[in-house]
């Protein structure tokens, strides 16, 4: 004895696991994806200033991105979050991590990033005086965003650009 | 309206002994995914393992009604990484990401976090003179993605009504579903 809504239910379940499996297909075969994006940065220009008032100093930057992110898309990918981190060590902090620049890319055709004069979008600052005569590293690192599947973060740690801010 | 009345038929005619099956098998399901739940939570070792996005600060990545998998991590925590926090006063937890890290010797940390769609950083959302978010205010990370699915409870808790409809007809089906 089969009623109707015994059907409905079974009918309905048995789209959600297929569905379910389709996904988890759909992630899982990218575990064999391999990426090989190139990634160059450069600082164009540098500017330090003291916000009065505040505490710290305030970094403005000139970037040159060239990174060529194409190879990262396949068919589970949405969207890259891609942005740029200035890393430094203080005496206060092991460990400094400032997003100074970021984009969203939507698509493949548009994962080759070639600007030249990127302004920094956030500002750079310290919690004190930190950034003066101090090493920074500027790192490229993007998120994938999948269509459905795990969240991943990678960092393009090969193609570091390290520049020294003077004691201003 | 036939099912119905088979049902109330069934729940009339049923022995004592057979009700009192039925109801432990209906305690059994609301059992067992209060211990998949609480598993989760221990597993994860996040308070709220799944979480569905409410609202569009982190377009175009997450939409209102998309599900999210937390972890805690077992790394420390990087800019780019995607938390969920809690803010004082705030009853609602935030998805977004983080913007800036700054930790120390001891492992303390200083997050500021900023949605993908808005246009300033979340200080203004944080507690009044509070300017970082620390590890304990964190719930998790987000680790894993899923469209859509959450939409079903946006819908039940924009109108109770048909939560409350729902779980009672599962409800009656589960007590009146012969062997």
């Amino acid at each position: 004895m089969h009623s109707f809504w015994q059907r409905l239910n079974a009918l309905f379940f048995y789209t959600l696991s297929v569905l379910g499996f389709l996904s988890f297909m759909a992630a899982g075969t990218t575990y064999w994806h391999r990426a090989n994006p190139k990634i160059e940065l450069q600082l164009e220009k540098l500017l330090l200033r003291k916000v009065y008032g505040a505490g710290h100093d305030q970094a403005i930057l000139n970037l040159r991105i060239n990174a060529d992110l194409r190879s990262v898309f396949n068919w589970n990918v949405k969207q890259l979050f891609v942005y740029i981190t200035a890393e430094y060590e203080t005496e206060a902090n092991v460990l400094n991590q400032v997003v100074v620049w970021d984009t969203i890319v939507n698509d493949q055709s548009q994962a080759w990033i070639r600007s030249q004069s990127v302004v920094n979008k956030y500002s750079l600052t310290d919690q004190g005086y930190g950034l003066r005569d101090n090493n920074v590293s500027l790192v490229l690192n993007w998120n994938t965003v999948p269509s459905t599947g795990l969240l991943t973060l990678h960092h393009g740690y090969s193609s570091v650009h390290t520049f020294h801010v003077p004691d201003a | 309206m036939d099912t119905f009345v088979d049902m109330y038929h069934t729940l009339r005619d049923m022995r004592k002994r057979q009700l009192a099956h039925q109801v432990l098998n209906l305690s059994m399901i609301v059992c067992s995914a209060l211990m998949i739940w609480k598993s989760l939570m221990v597993i994860t070792s996040s308070e709220s393992p799944v979480v569905v996005v409410l609202s569009g600060s982190m377009e175009p990545a997450f939409h209102r009604g998309d599900i999210l998998f937390l972890h805690m991590g077992f790394t420390p925590f990087r800019a780019g990484d995607i938390v969920v926090f809690k803010v004082q006063d705030r009853e609602i937890p935030i998805v977004h990401r983080v913007i800036k890290v700054h930790e120390k010797e001891n492992g303390d940390v200083d997050i500021l976090t900023k949605g993908d769609n808005n246009q300033v950083d979340d200080r203004g959302l944080y507690a009044a003179s509070q300017s970082w978010i620390n590890k304990e205010h964190v719930i998790g990370r987000a680790k894993g993605y899923l469209p859509y699915i959450g939409m079903v409870t946006i819908i039940m808790n924009d109108y109770p009504m048909i939560k409350y409809i729902l779980v009672s007809l599962m409800g009656l089906f589960v007590l009146t579903t012969k062997e």
